[in-house]
């Protein structure tokens, strides 16, 4: 039984030859890479090839990754490489995430009633088809903020932009999303 | 009015009234509601499994092209070293050992050995454009330069991997 530890260490032990440590790294972050390359490229089997890909070329290049930063900054910039070649191959934008949702939703949380379940059904909905209206760029911005939680420095280290450009990106992202709810119904609160 | 529709209004208020910290505070609530999307359920086991083959495969092609290489360069260590001294091999090797025994008379014998040498490097030069101007001698010239072609070919290939693999790619579809 392999006992839960920090990345650094799990990496750690990986290099030395330990499979139920690159095991339990992957087990990790499975779900974060697979949810970022489908908002991508918006296939939810593709998703899954290109994050597996990812984990198979990041354990390729382990010994790169400096202990020091965050293992999915790391880890994401080998993903973006993967969806950005995936994605001039095919150049796709967008496809229907029909598919996606309906495999990928998660029940009803514990927590929540069936009308706040219905609510954030209906939000996400809505939150996907302006998604899809976003370029890409903009698209992963958003993803690696609000989704993986990565600061504005990281998500620049990730797509080797300067961050001045990733805070403008987040802005406009925001503002597009922001005008195409609008458009879908949902209304601001009122002024205070 | 549940919590979801509560967190837009904010945030969308919020982005009208061009307040942009407040909007960016007031976001990662509203992004929430997507759901993460779980892979299938073998996806870990099958990841795992891909990268270790990858690293076996790896191995075993490293493995190969270092033993391709050490074969090649003895090939052509071999090669060169018959066409330079073709039937005065022998002889050079036994004044280099006699010289290498440091005795008096071996001195002497080396200082024949250098006229030696400089006359083999000069029948180098002879055997080399001979060896341009035989059929055989081009073929296997070539074959050897084909394999030098494909090992920098490789070369090359390892040396963009490694740099893709560095650098973040750009957008531009």
């Amino acid at each position: 039984m392999f006992v839960p530890t920090s990345d650094a260490e799990l990496v750690r032990e990986a290099l030395a030859g330990s499979q139920a440590a690159y095991h339990a790294l992957v087990a990790r972050y499975a779900s974060a890479a697979v949810t970022m390359a489908a908002r991508l490229v918006r296939d939810r089997a593709v998703a899954e090839e290109l994050a597996q890909d990812a984990f198979v070329r990041a354990f390729a290049r382990l010994s790169t990754y400096d202990p020091e930063r965050k293992f999915s900054a790391w880890f994401f910039r080998v993903l973006h490489n993967l969806v950005i070649d995936y994605l001039r191959r095919r150049r796709i934008d967008t496809v229907s995430l029909d598919a996606l949702t309906a495999e990928g939703y998660p029940g009803p949380q514990a927590d929540s009633s069936p009308e706040d379940e219905l609510e954030r059904r209906s939000l996400a909905d809505a939150l996907e088809k302006a998604l899809e209206h976003l370029r890409t760029e903009y698209r992963e911005v958003v993803v690696l903020r609000y989704q993986q939680g990565l600061t504005v420095d990281e998500i620049a280290g990730v797509l080797g932009l300067p961050e001045g450009t990733v805070k403008t990106f987040l802005f406009r992202a925001r503002k597009e999303l922001a005008a195409l709810l609008t458009a879908a119904g949902w209304k601001p609160a009122e002024a205070p | 009015m549940g919590r979801w529709r509560t967190h837009t209004e904010k945030w969308l208020g919020a982005e009208q009234q061009d307040r942009d910290e407040a909007a960016e505070a007031a976001f990662g609530p509203v992004f929430a509601a997507l759901p993460v999307v779980e892979p299938s359920p073998a996806f870990v086991a099958r990841a795992v499994e891909a990268a270790w083959a990858a690293r076996a495969r790896r191995r075993w092609l490293t493995g190969l092209a270092a033993a391709a290489a050490a074969a090649l360069i003895v090939a052509a260590s071999a090669v060169a070293v018959y066409t330079a001294f073709d039937g005065r091999i022998v002889p050079m090797l036994t004044m280099a050992a006699s010289a290498a025994s440091g005795s008096l008379l071996v001195l002497l014998t080396a200082g024949a050995a250098l006229a030696g040498w400089w006359s083999a490097a000069v029948n180098t030069g002879v055997k080399l454009a001979a060896a341009m101007a035989n059929p055989y001698s081009v073929a296997a010239l070539t074959v050897i330069e084909l394999v030098a072609a494909v090992a920098l070919v490789m070369l090359h290939r390892l040396l963009r991997s490694e740099v893709d693999f560095r650098t973040p790619r750009a957008y531009c579809f």
